[in-house]
């Protein structure tokens, strides 16, 4: 883990510079409409990080990691990525240090074959061709995408376009990778792929921030969770302190993964309310009742 | 009427152009006031079944269709989807593309009209499906303006406004946050318990369906493969992942505290829910504390 | 999100039948064509003008295509002026004329041609956004349906815009969705190779939701075989029959004025600017 500290909820905690990727400060996003999406965020996203960033729709976490990559411009404050102000670096020269998965595939894919969509963005990035082809194979190995390079991605299954879509940005080889609503149309078997790519990329060193509604895939893969409701962050900690604050889960309109639910029902019977899976559960139960 | 609300005889259906058929030999029958939640890998065939319950299959969506679909005691074959939409409602997961109007109450008044009903009695319809899905005093808001979750309620009061006995949902909740989430699922048990409409959904959150449906399909490559109340079916963990469908939490913690033989659980009344699992757990639980204790 | 240019409002124009509002738009188009003269569409201009301040007051200046109008007056006046071939006298500031490279030089009766066009295009601008921006889809919808054009079709023109705010959100999402993957947009070629990773996704995700809405519509029991209820009512009023006979007996009065006598133009003897408004050589 890295040395962001946990215990401090507000996050106006700076970690060591050396190891932040993205650094927020003091952050007010205004739209042009007037609506007040970011008020007065600090936060900073570290190297070999697993962060879930969650919500309700409209409380501005898409808002927040779309000024990671320059994609949106603070009306007041200043994001540093990897100590460059975003406001004044283009938001292709930040896709090689942050890349942004969005949630609807469809959105992103155009290209006839998969390999012709794994080559687009490292192009786009000029690089020579002996070295786009070298990073488009170490991509499809990593992805197991062998069976579908010919193919057109829209005639593959959602599960398989997700996977695309998340290779197309891998490849480009950002260290931060921003995942929008990964499980959104995602049936048990593509949520299971998904899951050991995060793994995968997660092993590979690069850090990962997840923007999602899905609780309990939420408690399986991320270290770190920010809440965000009404424009503000409103908790920054680990998963099993979140989910025991039932301030913050009330505020933010949000409940606990069943598993978790059904641990902090039983800890009168000394069942630790911070079980995250069923894994956890299962071990739970057993020490219980030794 | 009797108490069956809708029946699948031997229906077989392939899609124009495709030789595998999309559905194979499916005999369903749903009762009036059932709660029937649908699961399955994607390209099982949820949303098919669903086309077939108001008419899509065969009428607009063409291919070949085997066998026998009767709703409201009437073949569907012989019937048209204009017409079925009085018994059926169906909901789609998209919210925005079922948005047909701009204005919220012109949008439930839509169907209503279609049917040709009197003006007055469209008003009426407009107010109390509005109400129920607790979107009454927006009936002048932009259809736009809405978060998902409000859409996807007013989709619902758009096809109950029709006066449908069944209430078919496709994915109801696969764009919405867990507020939109609950929302949609609170108002589909109130009207299943309350109004005793007969709701099917198809779902991923297996977690919420244990917790509401009363009866629950697997569908496996176009074919009913498990159908039983939420225990029976969910506990056949290991059948259910060979599918690729998820297991609720609580369901595939006392599978596996049983096959670890930590806890032994009765395969049929493997809890589903966090209300039931707590409560078996607990027994257990208590009784090693009082042992400890005396 | 704005869906239309429709502005709220309880004003004579909104209160109107939407379909008198069609009469005034036609009668509009069909007035300033009568005659070759000047003055017609500017009464038009100055009546629709009047009325709309009074209906939407300035927010008629936020209206993007009011905002475009000048910039279409304009571009149409100084082409005319240069380029129309009825241009013989040449404009003289002083000595000199106006000249331009390969157009050559400005000629009045070009000029002249060139208002009386911009007038034209104004005074049906005026009279088509009177219709949009003081009647509501929803009327709009009904009233289409109304004059004898089937519903469908007219529900139609109702779902398209449905679909512009949805597709308007739609494109900027894929914007950005290319742009984190360093789409290149620096020039012009880069920009027009662009458009192919934004209009992909755009069209194959509407074809997607378009399909959606097809099985919407027909669960929704569009076009059943019966007599569709119509929800809105909307009928003339005293002040709709005054209001179309007013208009009405304005296009018979340019008639008369045609038929006795001719088109009215004084665009060979314009040699001042306004010249080009009034007959300032007649009247002396």
């Amino acid at each position: 883990m890295i040395s962001n500290n946990h215990k401090n909820n507000k996050s106006q905690f700076i970690p060591d510079a050396a190891r932040t990727l993205v650094q927020v400060k003091d952050l007010v996003h205004v739209y042009p409409t007037g609506t007040r999406a970011l008020e007065n965020i600090n936060v900073s996203v570290g190297e070999h990080e697993k962060l879930a960033i969650i919500g309700q729709n409209g409380s501005g976490k898409t808002t927040l990691v779309k000024h990671f990559n320059g994609l949106l411009q603070p009306t007041e404050g200043t994001i540093l990525v990897h100590g460059a102000d975003t406001r004044k670096t283009r938001t292709a020269v930040l896709a090689k240090t942050v890349g942004y998965v969005f949630q609807n595939p469809n959105h992103q894919l155009f290209c006839v074959t998969v390999a012709e969509e794994l080559r687009f963005g490292l192009r786009n990035l000029r690089l020579p061709p002996d070295e786009i082809e070298q990073k488009v194979k170490e991509t499809i190995e990593l992805f197991k995408l062998q069976p579908y390079l010919d193919v057109h991605p829209y005639s593959l299954s959602m599960g398989a376009r997700k996977l695309v879509a998340i290779a197309s940005i891998f490849a480009m080889g950002p260290q931060l990778m921003i995942l929008d609503e990964p499980t959104t149309g995602q049936d048990y078997e593509s949520k299971k792929i998904l899951s050991q790519v995060i793994g995968m990329m997660y092993e590979s060193g690069k850090s990962i921030v997840f923007v999602s509604h899905d609780m309990s895939f939420v408690a399986e893969h991320a270290d770190r969770a920010i809440v965000m409701s009404r424009a503000h962050i409103v908790f920054d900690g680990s998963l099993p302190d979140l989910f025991i604050r039932q301030d913050v889960l009330n505020e933010a309109d949000l409940r606990p993964p069943h598993i978790t639910q059904l641990s902090q029902r039983l800890s009168d019977y000394g069942v630790s309310p911070r079980v995250l899976n069923v894994a956890e559960m299962v071990s739970e139960v057993r020490r219980c009742l030794a | 009427m009797d108490s069956q609300a809708l029946k699948l005889k031997d229906v077989t259906y392939w899609y124009p152009g495709t030789e595998k058929c999309a559905l194979e030999k499916i005999n369903l029958e749903i009762k009036t006031g059932e709660f029937v939640g649908i699961v399955g890998a994607n390209g099982a065939g949820r949303s098919t079944l669903c086309y077939c319950m108001n008419g899509l299959v065969p009428h607009s969506l063409g291919g070949k269709m085997e066998g026998e679909i009767i709703v409201h005691g009437i073949d569907t074959a012989k019937s048209t989807t204009a017409e079925i939409a009085q018994w059926v409602g169906l909901v789609f997961s998209d919210p925005e593309a079922q948005l047909t109007q701009l204005l919220v109450a012109d949008e439930v008044a839509f169907g209503p009209a279609n049917l040709g009903l009197p003006r007055e009695k469209i008003a009426q319809l407009v107010q109390e499906n509005l109400k129920l899905v607790q979107l009454d005093g927006l009936e002048e808001r932009n259809t736009h303006s809405l978060s998902g979750g409000q859409q996807q309620r007013l989709a619902i009061a758009s096809v109950l406004a029709m006066n449908p006995d069944i209430l078919i949902l496709d994915e109801p909740t696969s764009n919405l946050d867990p507020r939109g989430t609950y929302e949609v699922f609170s108002i589909v048990t109130k009207l299943n318990r309350e109004n005793h409409t007969t709701v099917v959904m198809v779902e991923y959150q297996v977690d919420l369906l244990a917790e509401f449906a009363d009866r629950i399909l697997v569908l496996d490559h176009g074919n009913i493969i498990l159908d039983g109340p939420p225990g029976e079916v969910f506990s056949q963990v290991d059948k259910l992942s060979a599918v690729g469908v998820q297991v609720p939490q609580v369901t595939k913690l006392f599978r596996q505290l049983d096959h670890e033989a930590v806890v032994h659980v009765d395969q049929a009344t493997t809890p589903v829910t966090v209300e039931k699992g707590s409560t078996e757990l607990a027994k257990v639980l208590k009784k090693t504390v009082d042992a400890r204790l005396s | 999100m704005k869906t239309t240019l429709y502005i709220p409002g309880n004003s004579i124009l909104h209160r109107l039948d939407p379909r008198t509002k069609m009469v005034w738009m036609v009668c509009a188009m069909v007035s300033v064509f009568i005659l070759n003269n000047p003055l017609v569409p500017l009464v038009v201009i100055a009546v629709l003008v009047t009325f709309l301040l009074v209906a939407v007051k300035g927010k008629l200046f936020e209206n993007a295509l009011v905002r475009f109008l000048p910039i279409v007056i304009l571009t149409v006046t100084i082409t005319h002026g240069f380029v129309n071939p009825v241009g013989i006298t040449p404009i003289m500031i002083g000595t000199s004329p106006i000249e331009l490279p390969y157009f050559g030089m400005m000629k009045w009766e070009g000029l002249y041609y060139g208002v009386l066009l911009a007038l034209r295009i104004s005074a049906v601008f005026f009279a088509s956004i009177t219709l949009v921006l003081t009647t509501t889809p929803e009327d709009l919808v009904s009233a289409i349906a109304k004059i004898g054009i089937p519903y469908s079709y007219a529900s139609m023109f109702g779902m398209s815009l449905q679909m512009i705010p949805i597709m308007q959100e739609e494109a900027r999402i894929i914007v950005q969705a290319q742009r984190a993957r360093a789409l290149r947009e620096n020039n012009l070629k880069e920009k027009i190779q662009a458009l192919v990773p934004l209009f992909v996704p755009l069209a194959v995700g509407s074809m997607q939701r378009t399909e959606t809405t097809a099985m919407v519509l027909e669960a929704r029991a569009f076009g059943a075989p019966v007599k569709r209820t119509e929800l809105r009512v909307i009928k003339f009023n005293t002040i709709d029959y005054v209001l179309i006979t007013a208009f009405v007996l304005f296009i018979i009065f340019l008639i008369v004025l045609r038929v006795v006598y001719g088109d009215l133009s004084w665009m060979y003897s314009v040699r001042s600017f306004w010249g080009l408004f009034w007959p300032v050589h007649l009247s002396r």
